[in-house]
């Protein structure tokens, strides 16, 4: 695109509405730019063909359309499209074509949107740096040489790289946030229930939730009001009112009172400490309340989300037996097909979560590991609703630090399990956070914040996160 | 957290690993269960494990043993299975109306 063309998606969206472009122009925009990086960021799983039309989008949008009208986003290859592959990044599901569509994805198209491609993932969800995709990691725009975080990482990669104007991915403990952060973009994990999880691959039920990416708060928040909203077709989705997110992004955070944890962000690296003090700092010139709330320690609540997640994770994926789903290799009896088969599909990571998840279900490890993580994660929530009584949001840093290095962590779990030190608490207490990029490291590196709100409290957060963003100047698309 | 014990999970997990990835998700699995072993000190702050107050003890609950089973043969676990191209499983076609 040229250096006049919109941005950002809402930028884009009044360019149209004024008639100044139009989608088919838009659209080829993002074509030349995945033509020119796709490759090397390695961030699709397939791309929608030249072809592919997106009906009535052919003059300018009508009164009262969705800012996403004419423009074009992706989906995590986790999302069913019907008729295109989802692999949810597994060599298990290579292939694998849904019969039907995720909610979602019927939700963008009545919003006028259209799909440019599915992005890759860590396998079914399980990594924090895409480097657990069977198709190979994505890299992260801003230096190749980095991980874009995970397990959205290809999603986060493409919003960054201007090759889609928004994406959605899913947020377990922290894979919506975390590639945000590595990337620079913005990115909302909501409220359990608050967005559609039918046709979204399950990982661990209780906290899979799908969110969006955008280059700022206010895309972000455009997208979560055209896709967020009651679904009959999942028994968890929220009935209450959607209100006005859009709006709120524009509105004063004068008056809003954020939580900080008593003792700062830890652990977090010295530019991640410096970035968090600045944006505290910026929130207090606009107008906000600063103040001490308690929290647990963040490493009980990762120990709590292992467990838990590894626990859900060994019951939802024995479905993939080789008899319904995927691949099927041989064998002669129907335990040595299942074995062999879930023995080539799976990658390490997910047969490393899934034994952990069969021992702390197994008899006489149940009580020590699955029930006490239970039990911290009520402890975990109560501590969460109780901070939550004395501020409107809650400001940690998203991440300990910046995007690190490709293979840094790929033989250290749990090196890898604390990228998301930060974002496993909200998961676990089913509450709404919002990643906002704030700064850069020493290296020129993204960083951000995270603000988590009380349940149903996307507004706020979208309130607060569009004044850091404005008083940080990391808003507006500038990209890598 | 043994290799007996990694082989009985993966039994119980209908999963087949090779012996040097048996040996590192052996060396892996045991780092992150000690990992999860401070949860003890963070849940019993508040009411002891097995307590009175605890609806999970063992005792109240009725945990049975896991053992594994013998396996079905193949053709009879496979019966009702979908048909399949020879690597993969085929879609069924959809019911009408049952597509969203």
């Amino acid at each position: 695109m040229s250096g006049s063309a919109p941005t950002t998606l809402l930028a884009a969206a009044a360019a149209l509405r004024g008639g100044e472009t139009t989608a088919a122009a838009l659209d080829a925009g993002l074509r030349d730019a995945a033509d020119a990086r796709a490759g090397d960021l390695n961030c699709f799983t397939w791309r929608a063909a030249a072809a592919d039309p997106f009906p009535g989008c052919e003059g300018g949008p009508p009164a009262g359309a969705s800012p996403l009208w004419g423009l074009g986003g992706a989906v995590k290859a986790n999302i069913c499209v019907r008729g295109r592959v989802a692999d949810c990044g597994s060599r298990l599901l290579a292939g694998w074509r849904p019969p039907y569509q995720a909610t979602v994805v019927g939700r963008l198209r009545e919003a006028g949107a259209h799909l440019v491609g599915a992005t890759v993932m860590d396998e079914f969800g399980m990594g924090s740096s895409t480097e657990h995709a069977a198709t190979g990691p994505a890299r992260n725009p801003h230096d190749p040489t980095r991980v874009p975080g995970g397990s959205s990482g290809g999603a986060a990669a493409a919003v960054a790289a201007g090759l889609a104007w928004f994406a959605l991915g899913s947020d377990t403990g922290g894979s919506v946030r975390q590639p945000a952060h590595c990337c620079g973009v913005a990115g909302l994990r909501p409220t359990y229930g608050r967005i559609s999880r039918h046709g979204l691959v399950a990982f661990a039920s209780s906290l899979d939730q799908i969110g969006p990416l955008a280059r700022t708060v206010a895309d972000c928040a455009a997208v979560y009001e055209a896709v967020a909203g009651h679904d009959a077709a999942d028994a968890t989705s929220l009935r209450a009112p959607l209100g006005a997110p859009l709006d709120a992004a524009g509105r004063s955070a004068a008056g809003l009172t954020v939580g900080v944890p008593r003792g700062g962000p830890t652990p977090a690296d010295a530019d991640t400490v410096s970035d968090f003090e600045a944006s505290m700092e910026a929130l207090r010139a606009a107008g906000v309340t600063v103040t001490d709330i308690d929290l647990p320690d963040p490493d009980i609540m990762l120990a709590a989300y292992t467990v838990i997640a590894a626990a859900e994770v060994s019951a939802n994926l024995a479905r993939f037996d080789g008899a319904v789903y995927g691949a099927r290799a041989v064998g002669d009896t129907y335990a040595d097909m299942v074995a062999r088969t879930r023995a080539e599909g799976f990658g390490r990571e997910v047969k490393r979560r899934i034994l952990l998840g069969t021992y702390v279900l197994s008899a006489g490890y149940r009580d020590a590991y699955y029930e006490r993580a239970q039990r911290a994660r009520r402890r975990v929530a109560a501590a969460y609703a109780a901070a939550l009584s004395a501020c409107d949001a809650i400001a940690t840093p998203t991440a300990p630090a910046a995007a690190f290095p490709l293979g840094d962590k790929l033989d250290d779990p749990l090196r890898m399990y604390r990228s998301d030190v930060h974002t496993v608490g909200p998961s676990l207490s089913g509450l709404p956070a919002l990643t906002v990029p704030t700064g850069r490291d020493r290296d020129g590196l993204p960083l951000s914040l995270q603000l988590t709100g009380p349940a149903l409290g996307e507004e706020t957060l979208f309130t607060l996160g569009a004044a850091v963003e404005a008083a940080r100047g990391e808003g507006g698309g500038g990209g890598p | 957290m043994d290799a007996e014990l990694i082989r009985r999970l993966e039994t119980l997990a209908g999963l087949s690993c090779a012996p040097d990835e048996r040996e590192a998700l052996s060396r892996d699995l045991r780092g992150i269960v000690a990992f999860a072993d401070r949860l003890a000190a963070f849940v019993e702050e508040d009411a002891p494990a097995g307590g009175p107050d605890d609806p999970h003890r063992a005792d109240t609950v009725g945990v049975r043993a896991d053992r594994p089973r013998p396996s079905l043969p193949r053709a009879d676990a496979l019966s009702g299975a979908a048909a399949t191209d020879g690597d993969h499983v085929l879609t069924p076609p959809l019911r009408a109306g049952g597509g969203r």
